[in-house]
């Protein structure tokens, strides 16, 4: 980041920490990644790559956006992507926000419903996806 | 002479009403008096015995008061939700219900609970039980054949009590009704709150006169007209209690429609708010009003006046002065004046204190000192305007020595008008947190909380990041300008870049420029070679209030 001019006069932020931290893992058969802080089109690649980090043999993917303050059309322009890729792979996506959150705001701004964003945490997004693909089977 | 509670019932039903005829005794020369100097109470006379109504009433009627038969329990039941008593002679023994039981339901209502009864009993053994009933209400009892002087002169003695008693309660009672309601309607009628205009701060107070039936009269309000311009009025109707009250609230009502029709001439509303008063009350109503007309984008204060007393202003230096302007005559006096549109140029963080002269007059001094009085406490007074109308409240002029209500209201134009944030940044995807994060701040430090804070940050990032994806080339060094400007309703906010738009590729085409368009409501792109602007606005959250 460079140097920053404001015409207000008290210009220069702070260097802050990362805008997010991001994690991924395995529970239970699902991918389950996990960002704490914002996504904006500066750290949405660094998600993308972590959610696309999947092995063939997972059952799918848990978003957990639960301590996310903040998204935007990066991530939801990521959810598309992912939703579609994960789908042709026959691997199922679910995310998980708090149901007053601004997370749960954007993603109903773009239509995400309930088959998508409709558990409470990720204990019941994992065991919907366990579900869903043994139906499947 | 004092109200009675007697009520006449009329007509066929209550015919057994009527005294019965029945030849008097001679009447002592005591009651004799009594009667005649005392206003009248009824006595409730229970008996199953038509000999013993007869009795009753004879021994009763020198007393001179007005004598109610029941020829049962019931019926003594139906005459007490009618009519007050001031004492109940009561028969013990009665087929229905029984002298006890209407003994226990007389104690149990509150209407009734305070009527004395005398039981009245021809058997001794009843006499337990009447003792008993004693904790029910009963006051007394009289054995058969009684003795006619004795219970008379308890009967007289009741009715005494209850005479004395009755005046108290009337009286308290319409005292504390009168000030109930007028302090009820005041507080109805004064604004819950202030409407909340980001950069006027205002405070108001309003308090009664030293009795609480003083209450009424001394009123203020504050009108958001437009997105530019607050109107504030501060009033004294003549007169206090529950009819000042009333009045007080048309007036505020009919000073509400015409200031919101004519908005920047309070010289006009008053003409208008004159002839209204005095066609709707004639002389009935006479008012003091100062209606004043705030520019929040910093044009002089525009203000008319009616008898009332002026407004004092406190400049940002601490400099202090009263906004002068000819006298004209209150409200309701003559339908032909003319109020005249005074204006005064004040500097930014002036503070106006706008009062009813209930907090400058005192019985014993001039107007002038009240007024001087004032003008020194609001030049020593603390700058925060709820403090500034406490404490004035509470020094001027002495705590209990306000004899008349008042009402003041404090408003203050704050020194930024339009609060305006200018951001330039490097267009990298970095800024865009960086630029969402100062206007988060900015929206906290000059908002009222009724930011929809997420869709303007929402918004500012989005036009933010397609300026940083899609305006420039490869090539570095660019930067795009960010400016947010607050009115008091809205948000308004610019994203300027040197480059040019391009909606986003593949499937994700306009995302960012969908969330906009949804989140704001007004959204313009500007291209022009030189680059490129998007304009938005977002209105703040709840209507004001005053904007009814």
């Amino acid at each position: 980041m460079s140097a920053m001019g404001s015409a207000e006069g008290s210009p220069d932020l702070p260097r802050r920490a990362p805008l997010a931290r991001i994690d991924s893992g395995e529970h239970e058969g699902v991918h389950l990644v996990t960002v704490e802080g914002e996504l904006d089109i500066s750290n949405v690649g660094t998600l993308e790559g972590a959610a696309f980090d999947l092995p063939n043999e997972a059952l799918g993917v848990v978003l957990d956006l639960s301590a996310t303050s903040y998204i935007d059309s990066a991530t939801l322009g990521l959810l598309f992507k992912l939703r579609h890729a994960l789908q042709r792979r026959g691997q199922a996506l679910r995310v998980v926000c708090g149901p007053e959150s601004s997370a749960r705001r954007v993603l109903d701004l773009a239509g995400f419903g309930s088959d998508l964003a409709g558990e409470r945490d990720c204990g019941e997004a994992i065991a919907a996806i366990r579900r869903e693909v043994v139906v499947h089977e | 002479m004092a109200g009675t509670l007697r009520r006449e019932p009329r007509g066929p039903a209550q015919a057994d009403d009527q005294p019965l005829a029945i030849p008097s005794t001679p009447a002592t020369g005591e009651l004799r008096s009594l009667s005649r100097s005392r206003a009248c109470s009824s006595i409730l006379l229970v008996d199953d015995n038509e000999d013993g109504l007869r009795a009753l009433h004879a021994v009763l009627e020198p007393l001179g008061q007005r004598l109610v038969a029941a020829r049962s329990g019931e019926d003594a039941l139906r005459r007490l939700l009618r009519e007050e008593f001031a004492v109940i002679l009561l028969d013990v023994r009665m087929p229905g219900l029984d002298g006890l039981e209407v003994a226990r339901y007389v104690s149990s209502r509150a209407r009734t609970r305070h009527i004395p009864i005398i039981f009245l009993t021809a058997h001794a053994q009843d006499v337990e039980q009447v003792f008993h009933a004693y904790a029910a209400g009963a006051v007394d009892y009289v054995v058969k054949p009684f003795d006619p002087e004795v219970l008379r002169s308890k009967v007289a003695v009741f009715v005494e009590l209850q005479r004395e008693r009755g005046e108290r309660v009337r009286e308290a009672r319409a005292r504390a009704e009168a000030e109930a309601i007028a302090g009820t309607l005041q507080q109805h009628l004064l604004p819950d709150r202030l409407p909340s205009v980001p950069t006027l701060a205002m405070a108001a107070r309003y308090r009664p006169g030293e009795r609480a039936a003083r209450v009424g009269g001394d009123w203020y309000d504050a009108i958001v007209l437009s997105g530019s311009h607050v109107g504030v009025a501060i009033g004294d109707v003549v007169g206090h209690g529950v009819r000042a009250a009333t009045l007080m609230g048309e007036l505020r009502a009919a000073l509400r429609a015409y200031a919101v029709q004519e908005p920047y001439e309070p010289g006009t509303v008053l003409t208008r708010l004159n002839s209204f008063v005095v066609r709707t009350h004639g002389a009935g109503m006479v008012a003091t009003l100062l209606y004043m007309v705030i520019d929040l984008d910093g044009g002089p204060l525009r203000f008319a006046g009616a008898g009332h007393v002026p407004a004092l202003a406190r400049g940002a230096d601490g400099a202090t002065r009263f906004l002068d302007h000819t006298p004209l005559p209150p409200l309701g006096v003559d339908e032909h004046t003319t109020f005249k549109t005074w204006e005064a140029e004040l500097d930014a963080g002036t503070t106006v204190l706008l009062f009813t002269d209930g907090l400058v007059e005192r019985r014993d001094e001039s107007i002038d000192v009240g007024l001087c009085r004032l003008r020194d406490a609001l030049a020593a007074g603390p700058a925060e305007l709820e403090e500034l109308c406490s404490q004035i409240l509470a020094e001027v002029p002495g705590g209990s020595l306000l004899q008349d209500d008042a009402a003041l209201l404090a408003v203050r134009l704050s020194p930024v008008r339009s609060p305006r944030l200018e951001l330039e940044v490097p267009a990298e995807p970095e800024s865009v947190s960086m630029v969402r994060h100062r206007i988060e701040r900015w929206l906290a430090q000059t908002g009222d909380g009724r930011d929809d804070v997420l869709a303007i940050k929402l918004a500012v990032s989005e036009a933010c990041a397609n300026a940083v994806e899609h305006a420039y080339g490869p090539e570095s060094g660019h930067t795009l300008r960010v400016i947010a400007e607050r009115s008091p309703t809205a948000v308004a906010l610019q994203v300027l870049d040197g480059g040019r738009w391009r909606a986003r590729r593949g499937s994700q085409r306009g995302l960012g420029l969908g969330i906009i368009d949804q989140l704001m409501d007004g959204l313009e792109i500007e291209r022009t070679p030189a680059g490129t602007t998007v304009r938005m606005r977002k209105e703040c959250e709840d209507e004001c209030d005053g904007q009814r």
